[in-house]
């Protein structure tokens, strides 16, 4: 039952085109993201991981190329249609949490769904589901900034899974974590995988794509996909 | 020129909107200009961006546009005193006859930037922008309107000099005047009953029909009587509304009603009648766009919306106009 | 609609988290207001009280003028108006201004004979004899006398003339007593040593007052050196006087105006690192463009709605609980005896919807462009970090 959720074919980011600091940072990537699997997207910093992730994640359109997420050519596609399916189809964990520090745990899993059309009772349900679940529900009424730095990461998660997403996308999410936290991490990850959810993982932490958990490694270099491997 | 404070509030407020506008359009050219869907260049997505403003540019304008036609109302109202014989804000209107050119202009650039936004809604709907060209082809329209307002209202404002002895209200529309608001006062009470309740109910048919069948002619029919009927409606607030809401056989301004001692029963009138119009005007205006594929199905939705709101909307507008004749005090024997 | 209602909740949390930048912005935008505002009011009420004071005055006042400047009338000229159908009582009026070199201020003298229609707020009585005067609040402060006391006033022969304060006009809301001595007008004559016959001005009532246009023609046409005076224009004029020196104040303080939006676009631009990484964290997490742009629409509206509530509260305290002690010589205009009247509250929407128009929409205006600068920040922004 292993089909390409997301496929791209050509596609390449060029940043400041036809000026001086021209930087290619992806050159015709042509890959396929199979749904219910965890793939990692391996390489060392400027290999074009985060390119690719966020062109795939539609934060941003490619310069040339076919990006399809579940069918749909995303290339072309208008800002706010782009914006529209990242809302319903993506949940992101980025390599910083970025988070408001300033704002409760609570209102910061909950910003996803401002601007939907989501009413306040079922977001303050599903807000306390998901903190429950990470166990962080009793701090919930904290700012971020008091949280230690394990929390934190858990409440980026919970807010990344609050739109209850189909495809987890996660930047270098062990970059700026203890062992023991990525573990924990790992754990929380191969949990989502269980539930079925589709998982790409940008990274260069051996303890991620050597892990057991992951069903595919894209390994790419200067922009290139080099090698597709699958376990 | 009279250094009124209003006056002042009113120039700045329009010089605004001009800025605004000017800025929006030349944005717009630009686009029209340098728009590539097909590129994925960052020029291209810098374009797209630049949609979003104009469009805020102009919704913000729309909204100025709209509360300067009210300080405008009240501003030429409050001037009134200081024209001998004036008694509201006609008075102050015919010190300088281009003052009703203004509330022409003002309400020209209601209608236009409405279209232009719904225009835009349209365009934002569908994922190939196919409006775009149309829309900024458009807001080159809607430009000169605006700053042709900005030009009247100075003219009218600087041409003000309080000893100029105008007439009042009572005067101007005295059935004998030969001005055009004279001769619609002048438009018989009973002839001009039928007419308004005649074309509310063509409207009304249309607007039924537009819902029941999916036939063009009757959405061109329907926008064509919502032009027509603003006309008739205005005519009928000269001729017999106000006349019925002041109690009074003679009293024909169609600005008093805005006033407390009235109820303010002008507010809901007027917002009614131009609801009412705009949102009948529409189906006609944007049937072209259902040849476009993407937004076919999407104007077929919003048309059915608009039909039932222009109807409830001048069904209300009808409803608070009948009201003062039906139930109000004044008998109007002798005066047919 | 609740959309709405969630962006609105995020944009007064963001406010109150910046809460010494928008204060600071607040404050000025406050004060702005509160000066246009002032402006606004005083005006305002200056020219409601000056309509209520002259909608007692008489509907026509028919003065004379030779080669050009102000002369005395002849008193037979009431016959002559007298003759015009719809014409009231007619009354030769005797007043005119005098110079005290003693406090180096001018006061309105006029005469009365009985007792005065409409003239309340005096405290003691009116001259009932010859030798008995009645002072304003102004002329009482300046001389320092009172109900009992004695008024000396230089006549036209250079005598000084001993008058008994017999009563005094009390401060309440009035600019028109503040400067006035009323005596008797025997008195009056004979202080300014009018000529036999000779009148300052003449007053008319009319009944039907949209008559009055129509007789003050027919006078002048009877009179050709008489000029005739309706109370419409004199209402007029005080109008168009306030409306000009507020106008005058708006246009000054119109740089205030300027600066402020200035700040206000700086403010908008100057976009702290921390408020360029929430919008894009904003973004990255499923806001769009269009989103941001209304939180910072809603941001926009709630920081100018404070401020202009403020803004109102604060010129409604200054005008009509410190008699707008900054603004009033200016608006007022300058006299050395001047008025120290309470204002009495007129405020209408209409100077509402003013004030706001001038404020508002300048502010929201210079806004509109930092804030979209702001609102297309790039989502994939905060993966580069």
């Amino acid at each position: 039952m292993e089909e390409s959720l997301i496929w791209t074919e050509g596609a390449t980011k060029i940043y400041n085109p036809r000026l001086p600091d021209e930087m290619v940072a992806l050159d015709k990537a042509s890959i396929t993201i199979r749904q219910g699997q965890v793939t990692v997207l391996k390489g060392p910093s400027g290999s074009g991981k985060t390119s690719l992730l966020s062109i795939i994640g539609c934060m941003s359109r490619p310069t040339a190329g076919r990006v399809v997420v579940k069918g749909k050519d995303v290339a072309k596609l208008p800002e706010r249609f782009l914006t529209g399916i990242r809302r319903n189809t993506f949940g992101f964990i980025f390599q910083q949490f970025n988070l408001i520090r300033e704002v409760s745990v609570q209102e910061n899993v909950a910003l996803p769904f401002y601007p939907m059309k989501t009413g306040f009772t079922e977001i303050r349900e599903r807000v306390d589901r998901m903190l429950d679940q990470f166990g962080i529900l009793a701090k919930k009424n904290l700012k971020v900034k008091k949280l230690s730095g394990g929390e934190q990461q858990r409440v980026a998660i919970a807010r990344a899974l609050i739109n209850d997403p189909e495809i987890i996308i996660a930047d270098e999410p062990t970059a700026h974590l203890d062992q023991a936290l990525a573990e924990d991490l790992v754990k929380i990850l191969d949990g989502f995988r269980r539930e079925g959810r589709t998982i790409v993982i940008a990274t260069h932490d051996p303890f991620i794509f050597e892990s057991n958990f992951v069903d595919r490694t894209i390994s790419m270099r200067n922009g290139q996909i080099e090698r597709v491997s699958e376990r | 020129m009279i250094l009124h404070p209003g006056i002042m509030a009113l120039l700045l407020g329009s010089v605004i909107v001009a800025l605004m506008l000017l800025y929006a359009s030349a944005m717009g050219v630009k686009i029209l200009l340098q728009w590539d869907f097909q590129s994925s260049s960052a020029g291209q997505l810098a374009l797209e961006r630049r949609t979003c403003l104009i469009s805020t540019l102009i919704s913000y304008a729309f909204g100025f546009v709209v509360l300067s036609g009210f300080l405008y109302v009240y501003t030429v109202d409050d001037i009134h005193q200081l024209f001998v014989g004036a008694m509201c804000a006609v008075g102050s209107l015919n010190a300088n006859p281009i003052g009703w050119y203004v509330l022409w202009t003002k309400i020209g650039s209601f209608f236009l930037a409405a279209v232009w936004l719904a225009l835009n809604y349209f365009d934002q709907r569908a994922e190939d922008f196919p409006l775009v060209k149309l829309k900024y082809i458009f807001l080159l329209l809607v430009v000169p309107v605006v700053f042709l307002d900005l030009y009247y209202e100075s003219m009218y404002f600087l041409g003000l000099h309080p000893e100029i002895i105008t007439s009042c209200c009572g005067s101007l529309f005295a059935d004998s005047g030969s001005a055009v608001a004279g001769s619609l006062a002048g438009l018989p009470v009973k002839p001009m009953m039928g007419v308004f309740y005649l074309f509310l109910l063509l409207h009304s048919g249309a607007g039924i029909l537009c819902l029941l069948t999916q036939a063009t002619v009757f959405r061109y029919a329907l926008s064509l009587l919502s032009l027509l009927f603003f006309f008739v409606a205005m005519a009928a607030i000269i001729s017999y509304i106000s006349l019925y809401i002041y109690e009074l056989p003679t009293h024909h301004c169609p600005f008093d009603i805005l006033q407390k001692e009235y109820h303010f029963i002008g507010y809901p009138l007027y917002t009614t009648l131009f609801l009412g119009v705009l949102y009948g005007l529409f189906p006609g205006l944007f049937q072209p766009l259902k040849r476009l594929a993407s937004l076919r199905e999407e104007v077929k939705r919003a048309e059915r919306i608009w039909v039932a709101l222009s109807m409830l909307a001048l069904t209300v507008f009808a409803l608070l106009s009948s009201w003062p004749v039906w139930f109000g005090n004044l008998t109007m024997q002798g005066y047919y | 609609m609740i959309r709405h209602l969630k962006i609105l909740e995020h944009a007064l949390s963001t406010i109150v988290r910046r809460k010494y930048k928008n204060f600071a912005v607040i404050v000025v935008y406050s004060f702005t207001i509160m000066v246009l505002a002032s402006i606004l009011f005083l005006s305002h009420s200056l020219k409601t009280e000056a309509a209520n004071i002259l909608s007692q005055a008489p509907d026509l006042i028919v003065q004379r003028t030779m080669a050009g400047r102000h002369e005395l009338v002849p008193e037979n000229y009431v016959e002559v108006i007298k003759g015009n159908r719809g014409v009231g009582k007619i009354t030769p009026r005797y007043w005119g201004y005098y110079y005290d070199a003693l406090t180096g201020s001018n006061y309105t003298i006029l005469g009365v004979t009985g007792a005065l229609p409409e003239m309340e707020m005096v405290e003691g009585a009116l001259p009932s004899r010859s030798g008995e005067c009645v002072v304003g609040e102004g002329v009482a402060r300046a001389r320092r006398i009172g109900v009992g006391d004695e008024l000396i006033l230089v006549n036209s022969q250079g005598l000084g003339q001993v008058f008994e304060v017999a009563g005094k006009f009390t401060a309440a809301s009035d600019i028109l007593t503040n400067d006035l001595i009323i005596l008797g007008e025997r008195d009056v004559i004979d202080f300014f040593g009018f000529p036999q016959g000779r009148a300052t001005d003449i007053t008319v009532e009319i009944r039907n007052p949209s008559e009055v246009q129509n007789i003050a023609g027919r006078i002048k046409r009877d009179l050709p050196d008489a000029r005739p005076i309706t109370k419409q224009e004199i209402i007029r004029t005080y109008d168009a006087v306030f409306n000009w020196r507020s106008g005058m104040m708006l246009t000054i303080f119109s740089a205030a105006l300027v600066s402020f939006c200035i700040l206000a676009w700086d403010k908008a631009t100057g976009l702290s690192g921390e408020e360029k990484s929430e919008i894009g964290i904003l973004k990255a997490i499923g806001w769009d463009t269009s989103d941001i742009l209304e939180l910072k629409f809603w941001e926009g509206l709630v920081i100018s709605l404070t401020s202009f509530l403020l803004g109102l509260i604060a010129a409604f305290v200054h005008v009509f609980y410190f008699g707008a002690t900054i603004l009033a010589p200016v608006i007022k205009g300058w006299s050395v005896l001047f008025p120290s009247f309470k204002l009495i509250p007129f405020v209408n929407l209409y100077q509402v919807f003013v004030i706001g128009f001038l404020t508002v929409i300048p502010y929201i205006a210079s806004t509109v462009i930092p804030s979209w600068k702001a609102a297309i920040a790039d989502p994939e922004s905060v993966m580069r970090s």
